[in-house]
């Protein structure tokens, strides 16, 4: 039926050249969008591939201008902070990823049981906690971990933001979606409750679970602030932090800096060449880890 | 029956307790002490007497704000960047969604997607220093082709009148293709046989938007554009912070990167407390309000 009424309105646009000019317009629409979208990274990388004269002089538009250069490169892949700040960044998001999953399900799975005693206790000591604006928790936060003496330690970003609320309202959610039988027939087979976790709920839940630690972990990725404000040891800086001194800091003060002189030539292209490489292991895992976060949205926009 | 199975203990409630012990320490710890830490923004906080020896003051810190000229200031530029953000970024994911709503072509449909979802994976902080460096008025890529079209280059960053849009043209290039996303499932769960009894009363592109296609998303915008009002004055500190710069302050200070300013670069603990307190509150009034309101939509779309 779909096909055939398909088919129908298929030729009727053949006939009909009338019907075929919004449709252009909505292509046509829809590619300018995805140009604008695509523009500032396609420059970004033609700009870090260009002779600095030429990107000195305003002469890239889309391409690289010749000579083809990887001098910035060369630059930028000496730089140690670089390296330092991936190495620590890959610590941060391995370890405090594991400690964001391990969190959410231990507080998930017991809020999802329905004959546990302290479901709707758990339940709202957690969901309050959503309520609390970031603004507003900023400086007590930063003198509780403070007076545990966290500042300064790489602890303190592993373990100060442990859970967030939102996912473990969405894992429990999920859980939720296990029919109790089986957790019962486990029980009745003298199952504990480690073991129904670990045997019956988490290998189900594998989607739910890929989803929300895929969210820690871009928020941990993408994260500077709080690792900003923690640390002052340069050597234990994650990469943003990193970036964000290469490249808005230092762009910020030369613009400042009416006259810039020659010495600053080589620095753009640089901080382009800075931009593709702590931004590439992004683009390469993107294309494969797309559809958890369709799948997130949704998960988040239907959570009960 | 029932009372056999009582007999076997369906749920371990020790077991359960135990799991939640590290959550509860770490909600407690993390969400809970910092909450009661707020009662600094009442007392003259020194860290060297401790939150319970420092004294009293009474309402002090909160007439020093209101008194001051920043008061003004930074709600000014809160409520103008929520605002403005309510007006040209909320509507754009819904605009996105229906443009590739009405795609037909499988492939043009996923690309599109695909390029429009990318920058949501882009830190914060490689966007910023992306856009401080296309804007730059020396070798910036904005200001070179105003240039080459004759014009004088732009202090975009420097000239406080920028910022806002800025911002929000940010926000948008983002936030949009994933926020679309919700709206594009709220888009497939609309009845196709709605479209097909359209087609056969002949209704055209224009008519079948109006009257099933919009009104099949309207549940949606409305629960999301009360989730925003709910967030309107809670202006990310994280990404603001990024853009700013000691002479556009006039115009990029909101709220929550003043009580930064102020309380853990300054130290004025017991003052930005007030401030971030003060922020909360009205914070905590929308949400609610919002969620009210929400409830009318959507009975478990209440407590984002």
């Amino acid at each position: 039926m779909k096909q055939l009424s398909g088919k129908l309105s298929k030729s009727r646009k053949r006939i009909n050249i009338g019907n075929l000019i919004p449709d252009i317009i909505l292509y046509l629409v829809v590619m300018i969008i995805c140009i604008i979208t695509i523009y500032p990274f396609l420059y970004v990388v033609s700009a870090s591939f260009s002779d600095p004269q030429a990107l000195y002089e305003n002469r890239v538009v889309l391409v690289p201008v010749m000579p083809f250069s990887v001098q910035s490169y060369k630059l930028i892949l000496r730089d140690a902070r670089i390296w330092t700040g991936y190495a620590n960044t890959l610590f941060y998001v391995t370890f405090g990823t594991a400690i964001n999953l391990l969190v959410s399900i231990l507080a998930a799975y017991p809020m999802s049981r329905k004959r546990f005693s302290g479901r709707k206790f758990m339940n709202i000591f957690v969901s309050i906690t959503m309520f609390i604006s970031a603004t507003g928790m900023m400086i007590p936060l930063y003198l509780v971990v403070k007076s545990l003496h966290l500042l300064n330690t790489r602890l303190s970003i592993l373990i100060v933001f442990a859970a967030f609320p939102f996912y473990v309202i969405i894992l429990r959610s999920f859980f939720e979606t296990i029919p109790e039988e089986l957790f019962e027939a486990a029980k009745l087979d003298g199952a504990s409750e480690l073991m129904i976790l670990t045997q019956i709920v988490l290998p189900v839940s594998g989607a739910a679970l890929a989803t929300i630690g895929l969210y820690y972990l871009t928020n941990r990725w993408n994260g500077y602030f709080w690792a900003m404000v923690f640390l002052n040891n340069e050597k234990k800086y994650p990469l943003q932090v990193v970036l964000r001194q290469l490249i808005v800091l230092a762009s910020m003060g030369e613009e400042m800096d009416t006259n810039i002189g020659k010495a600053a030539t080589n620095a753009e292209a640089v901080k382009y060449a800075t931009i593709v490489v702590a931004t590439l292991p992004i683009a390469v895992i993107y294309p494969f880890i797309q559809k958890y976060f369709v799948k997130g949205v949704t998960l988040g926009s239907v959570k009960g | 029956m029932k009372v056999r199975r009582k007999k076997f203990r369906l749920v371990d409630e020790r077991a359960l307790w135990l799991m939640l012990i590290p959550v509860i320490a770490y909600f407690i710890i993390f969400k809970y002490i910092p909450v009661s830490g707020i009662i600094i923004a009442f007392k003259r906080y020194s860290p060297f007497k401790g939150i319970a020896a420092s004294p009293w003051v009474g309402f002090l810190y909160f007439k020093q704000f209101f008194h001051s000229v920043y008061f003004g200031r930074v709600l000014r530029n809160t409520l103008m960047i929520g605002f403005l953000s309510i007006i040209f970024e909320f509507p754009m994911p819904i605009i996105l969604a229906l443009l590739l709503n009405g795609i037909k072509n499988k492939i043009f449909k996923k690309i599109s997607q695909t390029i429009t979802l990318l920058p949501y994976f882009v830190s914060f902080v490689v966007i910023a220093g992306i856009a401080i460096n296309f804007l730059s008025p020396s070798t910036g890529v904005i200001n070179g082709i105003i240039k080459r079209l004759g014009g004088n280059p732009i202090y975009f960053m420097q000239k406080p009148k920028y910022f806002w849009f800025i911002y929000i043209f940010l926000r948008i290039f983002k936030g949009t293709g994933y926020t679309a996303i919700i709206y594009l499932a709220a888009l497939t769960a609309i009845d196709p046989n709605l479209y097909e009894a359209a087609d056969c009363d002949g209704a055209g592109r224009f008519n079948k938007l109006i009257y099933i296609t919009l009104p099949g998303i309207l549940p949606t915008i409305m629960i999301m554009f009360l989730v925003r009002i709910g967030r309107l004055i809670s202006v990310s500190f994280e990404e603001v912070l990024l853009l700013q710069n000691d002479v556009i302050l006039s115009t990029a200070e909101v709220i929550s990167t003043f009580v930064y300013r102020r309380g853990l670069i300054g130290a004025d603990y017991s003052y930005a407390t007030a401030v971030g307190l003060f922020e909360t509150v009205i914070a905590l009034f929308l949400v609610i309000f919002s969620n009210k309101l929400a409830g009318r939509f959507r009975s478990e779309a209440t407590l984002w």
